[in-house]
């Protein structure tokens, strides 16, 4: 489990690999958090994500309820999507998501 | 653990008995549907039938009931729509899956052997009725939509709510940390059927700086389309149960079930109205007026209540609600009314009035021989109301005889299918009342008499107009109280009983002698001899020549009469004439030498003193009729001491009448029969023993065998018949 904190040019960016499960959310959180102090507006890639579970699920959330910061989940692999749909998220998360034609 | 699964027999036996009533309630409607006579109520009826019964049968978990009835009430609700129509071939289909899931209820409550082979074949035959079976069957019916969606959208938008199983999840804070995963759980439940809806519950979701993310936090409502059990969908939440709120809410629960449960979960009012949308029972806007209305109102009224007052919830689960509910109310009025006693507590009671009854006589018969006028007075109040206590216990085990007629439709309806007859059933006189053992044992004989009729009585329709009759015919079930027993009547219309034939057919395997002078009506009873049949073709129903004999002893063993009139070419009735009890009647008690009789009191017209110059003759004249006359003493062989003057007893018995000569008349006595002991079962003429008043035993006399005896011996007197009545010895 790893999270990558990378500047861009406008807002930053962390890159999540591994997995975001009931094992990692805490680690994950405090990463976060951490990066939601030095910026406003974050981008969290999910393309490594291995696995996810309800706890990651629910970090998700827990991160979008952030007052004044702003962050986009991108790059949900095909494990997240699956679970923000059987969830019924995809709006409350409000990030765009791209669902492969085979996943569709 | 065995208190609950007490009660969920004890629900179980309630939903059988409410399943039988529904079914019953179903084929009434299907057959007078075949009648042409169906209307809007009757669709909506029989659609909630089926529905109520799926529903019930899915909460006890009962799968293939549901998997099955699903199908059908999928059938009803496009006739309900008018989308489909009635015709014969889909009256039969459904009164077959009507007696289909009557048969699958039968087998879970017997526990037997569930026919899905049978279920599958209605199953393919009903899904090419709604057009999207296979394409093989796809050419029998045309649907007018290609593909038939159980959930039809409602005017309203979305689907309808009670189709399917909602459940209500809140997790325990800690599941997460003990390695269960909610949504996997959920997933998990895509085993069971569809998920039709989820809706992520996060209210209770903290800001991110006060949030713990290894805490759940979340909540779950879920719409699942499914045909498993509660029981299965809740081993899902097995290992979370304790922790968690887990509300299993089954398809067609009521609306106001439904928010009561939705209030009762943790949430505001704005996740009740989404989930209510979610399961398309209302539209946004609807709830919001609600709401609205909900916050005016002090006393706090439910939602689902306001919603309802407001018709916002579509008509239909309204009027299931409503009528569910009126339905308990009224079934609760009936239980109030109706106290359930088991038989053999109603038989004992019934078996000690019969002492008291016997016990009252004997002491009025001791007071009357003592010259005491007020305590003769006080016998006789004592009497009377020893009588109405008797007649009030056999009230008790009355019942009317509709129970047994209800039967019928369906019979004569499948019979003349299966003989392509046209035949109406027309009952009258259900409301007559008969004892409850009666009922029981008149069934099979009855059965027999009305497809005997349908097969043997009534012509085909060539026949039928050949002889200016209507191609319809009719069979009707009458019953009638007339002088203490009750008449059930089968009658048809149709070509009558052929006198000669059975004449013929009766001289042939030896029956009756060649020159033996019959009457027509001894003619017809012939037909009720064993192994007579005159039918040129063996059917299934009838024709072979067993069933009528068997008919006739079943009525027999009841104290019973079978009797038959045929007018020919015009119709046939058969009469069985029943005792209304078996227990106690009200006889007439005459002594022969040493010996007392009783004849039973409704029998006896009169008594007259034998003429002194009648010598051996067997018949006297009364009023310029014959009237012919048996001796008591001579049949029985009773050689106590003879009264100088004796006297006639005259008794008729469905309009014969007959004489019997006694030595003393006693008078009226009430009686209860105590059976004869098998050793005297073959003794005739002689249907039971009583024990009267002064303690001694009577012989409770056949009437029906003594007058046919007469009728033959007056007759005898003319032709000098060789034959032999069984039942008396000369």
């Amino acid at each position: 489990m790893s999270v990558q904190i990378e500047q861009l040019g406008q807002g930053t960016r962390a890159i999540l690999a591994g997995e975001l499960t009931i094992y990692t959310v805490a680690e994950i959180k405090a990463a976060l958090g951490e990066a939601m102090e030095a910026d406003n507006e974050i981008e969290v890639d999910l393309s490594g994500v291995t696995e996810i579970d309800t706890a990651g699920l629910q970090l998700m959330l827990i991160v979008k309820r952030n007052p004044g910061k702003e962050v986009r989940f991108v790059n949900h692999p095909a494990s997240v999507l699956r679970l923000i749909d059987l969830a019924n998220l995809g709006g409350a998360l409000g990030d765009p998501l791209f669902i492969s034609a085979i996943e569709s | 653990m065995n208190n609950g699964s007490d009660a969920v027999a004890q629900a179980l036996g309630t939903f059988m008995e409410e399943a039988g009533e529904l079914l019953a309630q179903m084929e009434d409607i299907l057959l007078r549907a075949e009648n042409g006579v169906c209307g809007k109520d009757d669709l909506n009826a029989l659609f909630r039938c089926a529905h109520t019964i799926k529903g019930s049968g899915g909460l006890f978990g009962l799968d293939e009931v549901v998997r099955f009835t699903h199908v059908v009430e999928n059938v009803l609700d496009r006739l309900r729509k008018s989308e489909l129509h009635f015709d014969s071939d889909l009256i039969s289909l459904l009164l077959e899956c009507q007696d289909h899931i009557s048969n699958l209820i039968a087998a879970i409550a017997e526990n037997g052997e569930l026919s899905i082979t049978r279920s599958d074949e209605l199953l393919a035959r009903l899904q090419a009725v709604l057009g999207n079976g296979g394409s093989s069957v796809a050419t029998t019916k045309p649907a007018e939509s290609g593909e038939f969606e159980p959930e039809v959208t409602a005017s309203g938008g979305g689907s309808m709510g009670p189709d399917h199983w909602h459940l209500s999840l809140r997790f325990g804070r800690k599941v997460l940390q003990d390695g269960m995963d909610p949504l996997a759980f959920i997933n998990y439940l895509n085993q069971f059927g569809t998920l039709v809806h989820v809706e992520t519950v996060a209210d209770a979701l903290p800001d991110f700086a006060e949030a713990d993310p290894e805490i759940c936090y979340l909540g779950f409502e879920v719409a699942l389309r499914s045909t498993a059990t509660k029981a299965e969908i809740e081993s899902v939440f097995e290992f979370v149960q304790e922790v968690s709120k887990i509300v299993i809410l089954p398809p067609q629960s009521r609306i106001s079930e439904y928010i009561e449960l939705i209030e009762s979960q943790k949430g505001d009012v704005e996740r009740i109205g989404e989930i209510l949308i979610a399961c398309g029972s209302v539209t946004a806007h609807e709830l919001e007026q609600a709401l609205e209305e909900q916050e005016h109102q002090a006393q706090r009224e439910r939602i689902g209540d306001i919603l309802i007052d407001q018709g916002a919830i579509q008509q239909v689960v309204v009027e299931a609600a409503a009528d569910k509910q009126k339905r308990i109310e009224e079934r609760r009025s009936v239980e109030s009314k109706t106290v359930k006693v088991p038989a053999e507590r109603l038989d004992a009671l019934i078996d000690r009035v019969g002492e008291l009854v016997i016990a009252g006589v004997g002491t009025h018969l001791q007071i009357s021989r003592i010259d005491r006028p007020e305590l003769m007075e006080s016998a006789e109040v004592l009497l009377s109301l020893v009588e109405d206590i008797r007649d009030m216990a056999l009230r008790l085990r009355m019942v009317a005889i509709g129970e047994v007629f209800s039967r019928f439709p369906r019979v004569v309806r499948d019979v003349s299918k299966e003989l392509g007859k046209d035949i109406e059933l027309v009952i009258t006189g259900a409301e007559s009342e008969l004892d409850k053992s009666m009922v029981e044992k008149i069934g099979d004989p009855l059965m027999h008499l009305v497809r005997n009729s349908m097969d043997h009585g009534i012509e085909s329709a060539e026949i039928r107009l050949a002889r200016g009759k209507p191609a319809k015919g009719i069979v009707e079930l009458n019953a009638y109280h007339e002088s203490g027993s009750i008449n059930i009547e089968v009658k048809d219309d149709g070509g009558g009983l052929d006198r000669e034939r059975i004449l013929k057919k009766a001289i042939e395997s030896g029956l009756v002698a060649p020159d033996e002078n019959l009457s027509d009506q001894e003619i017809y009873r012939l037909i009720l001899a064993p192994g007579f049949s005159t039918a040129e073709k063996v059917t299934s129903l009838s024709g072979r020549g067993v069933g009528m004999d068997v008919v006739r002893s079943n009525i027999e063993a009841l104290r019973g009469t079978l009797d038959i009139d045929s007018v020919p070419g015009r119709s046939t009735t058969m009469r069985l004439c029943l005792p209304l009890t078996l227990a106690i009647i009200d006889g007439f008690h005459v002594g022969v030498g040493n010996s007392h009789f009783i004849i039973p009191l409704d029998m006896v017209v009169e008594c007259i003193e034998l003429p002194p110059d009648i010598g051996e003759m067997e018949y006297l004249e009364q009023r310029n009729e014959a009237l012919p006359f048996i001796r008591l003493r001579k049949i029985f062989g009773e050689q106590g001491p003879a009264h100088p003057r004796p006297r006639v007893i005259v008794v008729r018995f469905d309009s014969r009448r007959a004489g019997l000569v006694v030595d003393r008349i006693y008078g009226k006595c009430q009686t209860v029969i105590k059976p004869l002991g098998p050793l005297f079962a073959d003794v005739p003429a002689v249907s039971g023993s009583t024990i009267i008043g002064n303690g001694e035993v009577g012989m409770i006399l056949d009437v029906p065998a003594l007058v046919r005896h007469c009728a033959n011996a007056a007759r005898r007197k003319t032709t000098n018949s060789s034959i032999k009545p069984a039942s008396v010895t000369h």
